[in-house]
Parts: C-alpha cells; sequence; structure tokens
C-alpha cells in the first residue's frame, strides 16, 4: 500500500502531461496554418492578424497549462 | 510577532530532482497575529514599496511645472495604454470610464511579473532569500483577488447602469426568440450565459497564476539541467537567460490578455442586451 502510495506523485503523472499537450499542439498549428494563410491572402493586415492570432494562441495555450497545473493538485 | 524560527522548507525538502514551488506561497515562519506570512505576502509587501516610491517620484514629476524626463515618460506610458485601451473596448468614453479600475490592474501585473523576474536574479546573487520571496502572480490568491474584483465590478456596472431585474432577469428569465423552439433555447443559453460568469473569474485567475507559475517551474528546471551537467561547475546555467527574455514577453502578454479580457467583460456589462 505505501509503495503504491509514493508512486502517485507529481512527477510520476507527466506522462499525463504529455497527452494533454497533444491537443493544444495540434490547436495551435492549426491557428498558425490559418494565420498564415490569411497573411498570404491578405498581407497588409498582418498587424491585425498578428494581434488575433496570438490572443487565440493564448486561449490554445491555457488548455496545456491547464493540463499542466492539475498534475500539481495530484500530490 | 514571532521571528524567524526555522529554516525554509525548501531546502530541508531532501529530495532530488529541480524545487517545485507549492501552488500557494510557502510559509515563511513569520506570524502576524497568528496569521502565518507566506512569501507571496513578504514579497508583495516589497513589490508594494517600490511601486508606491515609483508612483510618487511620477506623481511629483507630473506637478512639477517644467517638463522633465519623468513626466514625459509617464505621459508617453499613458498615451500608449489608453491607446490599447480604447482599442481593446472599441470605444474612447467606455474605456475612459473603466480606466482607473483596468489600467491599475495593467500597471500592477505588467510590473509584478518584472518584479517576480527580477527576483530570480536575487535568487541567484543571494540563495537564501529565495525562501522568503516568490512573484507574486505565481499565487493563486493573488490572481483570484484580481479575478474576482473584474467580475464583480461588471456586475456591479450592470445593475447600476440596467438595473437588477434587466441584469439577472437576462440570465434567468431569457424569452428571447419568435417561436417555442427559440425561446426555449434562449432560456437554457441565458443559464449557460449565469455559469459563464463563475467560469470568468476561474479562466481570468488560473490564466494568468498558470501562466507565471509555468514560468517559475520552468526556470526551476532548467537551472537545474544546468548544475547537473558534471565536470562544468553550473557554466550551462547560463542557458536560463534564454528562457528568462521568454518570461519577459510572457509577462507582458499576460498583463495584456487581462486587460482586454477584462476590457471584454466590462463592455458587457455596459451593452444593451437585446
Amino acid at each position: 500500500m505505501e509503495t503504491t502510495a509514493v508512486a502517485t506523485t507529481a512527477m510520476n503523472l507527466l506522462p499525463l502531461v504529455a497527452i494533454g499537450l497533444i491537443g493544444p499542439g495540434i490547436g495551435m498549428g492549426l491557428i498558425g496554418l490559418g494565420a498564415m494563410n490569411a497573411l498570404g491572402r491578405n498581407p497588409s493586415a498582418s498587424k491585425e492578424i498578428a494581434k488575433n492570432m496570438i490572443l487565440a494562441l493564448v486561449f490554445c495555450e491555457f488548455a496545456a497549462l491547464l493540463g499542466f497545473g492539475l498534475v500539481f493538485l495530484a500530490k | 510577532m514571532q521571528f524567524i524560527q526555522t529554516a525554509h522548507a525548501a531546502t530541508t525538502e531532501g529530495h532530488v530532482g529541480p524545487h517545485i514551488p507549492s501552488l500557494m506561497g510557502d510559509p515563511t515562519g513569520l506570524f502576524i497575529a497568528g496569521i502565518p506570512v507566506t512569501t507571496t505576502i513578504l514579497s508583495t509587501w516589497l513589490f508594494m514599496i517600490v511601486l508606491f516610491v515609483g508612483v510618487a517620484f511620477f506623481y511629483q514629476a507630473a506637478k512639477a511645472k517644467k517638463a522633465n524626463k519623468l513626466q514625459a515618460i509617464g505621459i508617453d506610458v499613458i498615451k500608449r495604454l489608453d491607446a490599447l485601451f480604447s482599442e481593446a473596448m472599441e470605444s474612447h468614453e467606455l474605456s475612459r470610464k473603466f480606466l482607473w479600475l483596468v489600467w491599475g490592474f495593467f500597471i500592477f501585473i505588467f510590473l509584478g511579473n518584472i518584479f517576480g523576474l527580477m527576483l530570480d536574479v536575487i535568487g541567484i546573487v543571494m540563495p537564501a532569500a529565495l525562501g522568503y520571496i516568490r512573484p507574486i502572480n505565481s499565487d493563486i490568491n493573488t490572481t483570484l483577488v484580481l479575478g474576482l474584483t473584474i467580475i464583480m465590478v461588471a456586475q456591479a456596472t450592470g445593475i447600476y447602469m440596467k438595473g437588477f431585474v434587466r441584469q439577472y432577469g437576462h440570465y434567468i428569465f431569457n424569452f428571447h426568440g419568435d417561436n417555442l423552439m427559440e425561446k426555449c433555447i434562449s432560456v437554457f443559453v441565458g443559464w449557460l450565459h449565469f455559469i459563464g460568469e463563475f467560469v470568468r473569474v476561474i479562466s481570468l485567475s488560473t490564466r494568468l497564476f498558470l501562466n507565471i507559475f509555468m514560468g517559475v517551474v520552468i526556470i526551476s528546471i532548467v537551472v537545474y539541467l544546468g548544475n547537473s551537467v558534471p565536470y562544468t561547475a553550473g557554466i550551462f546555467e547560463i542557458f536560463t537567460f534564454p528562457f528568462w527574455l521568454f518570461e519577459l514577453f510572457v509577462a507582458f502578454l499576460q498583463s495584456y490578455i487581462f486587460l482586454k479580457l477584462s476590457g471584454m467583460y466590462l463592455y458587457e456589462s455596459v451593452e444593451e442586451t437585446h
């Protein structure tokens, strides 16, 4: 029993973080893809596109951070 | 007030690996009226001293009759913040209405993040001080207060502008639509909005907290990795510097996101619902 209790530390749950990083990784890639496509279509709107892209990236990054942060609650 | 009794817990943890801080501030061993003083509270007091002295200098410069450099810097900062927030709120009049709150929070969060990064530099010079200081936004309590204040002010503004019944009737009895089906959907969406107000507090505070907290974790991991290369006497700790610069960018980005989101929420509280 004690060994299992020791095994459930934050560090042993890090593979779960890696699984949680898959989704935001794909999402951030898609955001970059969309921004590059938009930039190719409309190069003069680069400032507006970059601003909104960073905003979307931050929202997406939050999902990854949430997965990382929840592991610290599992002590 | 008792004085320092024990050494900090972080040095006596005794596990191998980078030091991962806890979600809330660590106790320093100080007590005020029986309440333990955490590392975050000590750092916040330190930051408040720095901030108030800086604000006093700018105030003196702004009151001065003849133009000086500090006055020019202050005017420039305020102009930039005005442009930033007018853009986020999409209205100059509305942005002026909430400038006291949102600009204050922006300055507090941004300078607090920068101050937290400066604490890393202090930690390099004086490792023993790390038991008493900690970046102020890497504590969930600080950011929770910031998020709660924004949402409470938004709700209070909504009640003031639209009245209690219209503000909360919009959430619970939202009979908007042409036919019965649309009305049913509107009621459900209104309930979702009501839950969303609580989710906003969590997302606003957790986003800022987790970003800064992950910065602390990443920097401590890189310092540990740099130290663990044999026969180099920790020279690879220099690779912390790019991460530190990235954290400077994150410090600005997160305060900007906070400004943008709080602008959005405050704008929703003022606008007429249909």
